[in-house]
């Protein structure tokens, strides 16, 4: 079973709540990055996201240097252990609508999953899989195998394909990256 | 297949005197993550929900004072539309952008096209060499139980 610790990021963009909205937009201009987990006491509020600001700072005509972070952010905050299964974290992702997770071990905040890096990861899969099964073609003693690989990469093509649909554009224009040089690769081992 | 054929139309567009905080709303209320600025008639920019907040905050404008077509990306990298559709997906990679907008000969907005979109079509594709190298596999152990 694939579990959380092993596909966490450990540096995490943070902001504290009384922050101000445009500090944010600094803190998320500085570091690359679309989203700050909310820390309030030390430990994880909430989040806020580029989004967040244009929808309810930007396009509400609220003082940027006057609202704080907590006022905007997204609450209650949906967060990961280290030991849970990754599934129950994608789980999590789609019955949100969120793309990451904070993870939290004794109410510290250590990382956080990102939908791009597990996708990478199901990418990855997918690319071994599709290497197994042209391996195996031809191996006729090994036939109950190739097509237990090839069942396996259907299922998954038609479940990636099924997920797609309900992601955010980051995280399908990093699929998308995958899938191409996935497909590149099955390509050129056909010539 | 012309990407003309497979672009989103039309694509959702604003004047380039309207302010930011006005295209924050049409993002907002319509659900949309960008928008093309026009100006008479033609496309000359592109700005998204990030770009909005990023380009008047971080330099202390205001989103209700700014116009859209300050701060707009370009010059706008578009695509005509009877190329094809791979022709889109190299114009994006190589220009690193995440939508593309069509036009005609003549330089007029016809639609805009998503990587999203063409994330959709690239998936299809595998799924495709999936179903075919299924049907080319195991010929050897499968007609040779079929002979016993």
């Amino acid at each position: 079973m694939m579990t959380v610790a092993e596909h966490y990021q450990k540096g995490v963009a943070t902001i504290l709540a009384g922050a101000t909205a445009r500090d944010a937009a600094d803190a998320m201009k500085a570091r690359s990055v679309g989203s700050l987990v909310v820390m309030r006491d030390g430990a994880p509020a909430g989040i806020v996201t580029d989004r967040d600001l244009l929808e309810r700072v930007v396009a509400d005509g609220k003082d940027a240097g006057a609202t704080a972070v907590a006022d905007v952010m997204s609450e209650p905050l949906q967060v990961a252990s280290p030991a849970d299964p990754l599934e129950r974290v994608v789980e999590l992702m789609s019955a949100h609508g969120i793309r990451r997770v904070p993870v939290v071990a004794n109410r510290e905040l250590v990382g956080i999953v990102a939908l791009d890096d597990v996708l990478a990861k199901v990418s990855e899969e997918l690319s071994d899989l599709a290497e197994g099964a042209r391996r195996e073609v031809g191996g006729a003693q090994r036939a109950a195998r190739t097509r237990e690989l090839a069942r396996d990469l259907g299922e998954r093509l038609r479940e990636a394909g099924s997920q797609i649909e309900q992601l955010g554009s980051d995280a399908k224009h990093s699929l998308l990256r995958e899938l191409d040089g996935l497909r590149e690769r099955i390509r050129s081992r056909k010539g | 297949m012309p990407v003309g054929d497979y672009c989103e139309k039309p694509a959702a567009t604003i004047l380039g005197n309207e302010t930011v905080r006005a295209a924050a709303r049409r993002l907002r209320d319509e659900g949309l993550g960008s928008l093309v600025v026009v100006s008479e008639g033609r496309p000359i920019g592109i700005v998204t929900d990030r770009d909005l907040v990023m380009k008047t905050l971080c330099s202390r404008l205001d989103p209700g004072a700014v116009r859209v077509d300050e701060i707009a990306s370009r010059p706008l990298v578009t695509i005509e539309q009877d190329r094809s559709v791979e022709d889109a997906v190299r114009t994006i990679r190589d220009h690193a952008v995440r939508r593309l907008p069509v036009v005609d000969d003549k330089g007029a907005l016809v639609g805009i096209v998503s990587a999203d979109d063409l994330l959709a079509l690239a998936a299809g594709e595998l799924s495709g060499l999936a179903v075919a190298a299924r049907a080319q596999r195991p010929s050897g152990s499968g007609c040779g139980r079929q002979a016993q």
